[in-house]
């Protein structure tokens, strides 16, 4: 699919979720529909490097915890706008991303999965340790609600619509990545690292770019998050958020386009509605994902694709029968 | 300095519980290519179910211990039939998806073990029986609580044992040469399927019977995997991950440089010597001590 000719849905998309605020929905929709929307932006990253270069991260909470920070500090304490501060943290996330990424992904598998699962680590204890910059473990409240050109969002449905277009802006540069030659030659070292050097792919580059753009997303979305949830604690930017992202990444379907996306929305939608069975809650949810990757291991949007790739073969069969007949008759 | 003695030996003591935790990281990945991130879950079942045998069922020590491993390489064989051999079957033409695949499953195992040993046992810790006396035993003119003793002692026993059913077992020689080439050793008549349930049956077994030990010094708590899990792994790292040896020699080196740290600098950067470790092998000598650097392609 080219950009030519799916634009039309996604404007289609875009028009059905911007009516949901007119409809009446409650402020805690919103705010889960604003969730859904900013985990979407951190999978889109990581379904780059998970999916489509075939690499591992166990440690992206902490560039969402970097844009986020970043993007708090720089408005509270410099006073500048939301606008100038979502910019830093994509700047700061994806240049902490380079410096970790260069050094870290020769390495391979399950080496690389320990090295960023420490990176990860480290961010967080600093975030706990470094409390006049901080606010250590009790984190920073009162995040001032984000600013557009001087325009000051401060209801649920304003910081929704806002969400909603940073989310589309990142899809259409997530689309059009995944489809570049650029994008392929992501596809060409997951596939077989040494045919894609013989084709003239520097493979270590090509790994670290879709690291960067991966942290990039990250830290575009940890400023969001800080300034539609006004809260931000280090408790929330551990191991378990960055398994939480692959688990997004994996369960939408890891190199699918649309993956992501519907990732994010299921698992929001999962763990708010598990929180009503108390005590059973991580159980469940545990025992979900052993049961999802046992039997839908391409995840949601690659199941789905394998579902009607084989209805459509056998239309095709049917359709086609006939003519064959009368060929061979 | 004779504090510093004391210190040595509580390293040893914990050293050999990382050593057995590393060993139970290892034998996956040297067979299979594959971490467990359940591992110390494992690890935390062995402390609950110890306490099982040793207070419900009410069996002596020396019985109890064994009973655990067993017990727990159970859920480990289970484990491997459920949540590890659909995958491998599935997208064995497709390895960095199955690498990925695998860390959420067993990810997925561990979140369902915790919890439902947090169901079943409480989120509190549990008390051990005495199991270790822990009175003051004097070793040339140093004191050591006699626990330390024990620990160290059954751990080195384990590691025996281990070894000589690698080596001098039909299973044992059938595991390793499935760990060493799998279609060879298949050729030569090795049952692969059996080969994985046994790794990954006695790499539980391994990890149980560290729980079982640091248990048996403190508490059981539903958490207590996620604790040893990275000290584990650092210590398969140090000594190179996959190899039976580098998981003992890491293992007690990293108990080591924890006590000195704790003797010399301050019981706060305890936890800092494992990340720093971890890091620093990572970047510079990533197969280990014991391990040959490996030429990397591309």
């Amino acid at each position: 699919m080219i950009w030519k000719r799916a634009w039309p849905w996604f404007v289609a998309c875009l028009a059905a979720l911007a009516v949901v605020p007119t409809f009446g929905a409650n402020p805690y929709t919103l705010h889960v529909l604003s969730l859904v929307g900013i985990y979407a932006i951190v999978a889109m990253g990581l379904n780059l490097v998970f999916g489509y270069a075939g690499q591992i991260s166990l440690g992206h909470a902490a560039y969402f915890a970097i844009g986020a920070y970043t993007s708090t500090l720089v408005t509270m304490h410099l006073g500048l706008s939301f606008v100038f501060g979502m910019g830093c943290a994509i700047l700061v996330a994806a240049a902490l991303g380079a410096l970790v990424g260069i050094p870290s992904l020769k390495l391979e598998g399950s080496y690389l999965a320990m090295a960023t699962i420490g990176f990860g680590e480290i961010v967080k204890m600093l975030l706990v340790n470094a409390d006049s910059v901080t606010g250590g473990p009790a984190g920073i409240s009162r995040i001032p609600p984000p600013d557009v050109l001087g325009w000051v969002l401060s209801s649920p449905a304003q910081r929704f619509y806002l969400v909603l277009v940073v989310t589309a802006a990142a899809f259409v540069l997530y689309f059009n990545l995944v489809r570049s030659h650029y994008g392929s030659r992501f596809v060409a070292v997951r596939d077989s690292a040494k045919a894609a050097a013989a084709m003239g792919i520097d493979v270590r580059q090509t790994k670290i770019h879709a690291f960067v753009f991966s942290t990039a997303f990250a830290g575009c979305a940890g400023s969001l998050y800080a300034h539609v949830n006004r809260y931000i604690a280090p408790d929330a930017f551990g191991l378990g958020e960055s398994i939480n992202f692959l688990i997004i990444v994996v369960v939408g379907g890891m190199g699918t386009l649309l993956g992501p996306i519907v990732g994010a929305a299921i698992i929001v939608y999962l763990r708010e509605t598990l929180l009503a069975l108390k005590d059973y809650n991580m159980l469940i949810y545990g025992l979900m994902l052993m049961i999802l990757m046992v039997f839908m291991s391409r995840g949601l949007v690659g199941t789905a694709q394998v579902v009607l790739r084989r209805w459509r073969a056998r239309s095709a069969a049917r359709r086609e029968l006939p003519v064959k007949r009368s060929a061979e008759g | 300095m004779l504090e510093a003695i004391q210190q040595i030996a509580s390293g040893l003591a914990i050293g050999s519980v990382y050593a057995l935790v590393a060993l139970a990281f290892s034998l996956t990945v040297r067979a299979l290519n594959q971490i467990n991130f359940a591992t110390g879950e494992l690890f935390m079942l062995g402390a609950y179910i110890g306490i099982v045998f040793l207070v419900t069922v009410g069996l002596p020590v020396w019985a109890a211990v064994p009973a655990t491993a067993v017990a727990v390489s159970l859920v480990g064989v289970l484990f491997e039939k459920v949540a590890y051999r659909p995958l491998f079957k599935a997208n064995a033409g497709h390895p960095s998806r199955l690498h990925i695949l695998i860390i959420c499953s067993t990810i997925g195992t561990s979140i369902f073990l915790q919890n439902s040993a947090m169901l079943v046992w409480g989120a509190q810790a549990l008390p051990f029986p005495p199991v270790f006396s822990a009175k003051p035993a004097e070793m040339f003119g140093v004191i050591i609580p006699e626990e330390y003793l024990w620990v160290t002692g059954v751990a080195v026993l384990l590691m025996v044992a281990l070894n000589v059913f690698l080596h001098g077992t039909w299973t044992g020689k059938g595991l390793r040469a499935a760990a060493q080439d799998r279609e060879a050793a298949a050729l030569m008549g090795v049952n692969l399927g059996a080969a994985d349930s046994w790794t990954f049956g006695v790499s539980a077994g391994v990890g149980a019977v560290g729980g079982f030990l640091i248990g048996a010094m403190t508490f059981a708590y539903p958490t207590m995997g996620a604790a040893f899990v990275l000290k584990g792994f650092t210590a398969a790292i140090i000594g190179g991950l996959g190899s039976i040896r580098g998981a003992i020699v890491g293992g007690f080196l990293l108990g080591l440089a924890e006590s000195l740290v704790i003797a010399f600098v301050s019981s706060v950067y305890k936890d800092v010597v494992a990340f720093a470790l971890l890091l620093v092998f990572l970047q510079f000598r990533p197969a280990g001590l014991l391990l040959k650097p490996v030429q990397r392609r591309v």
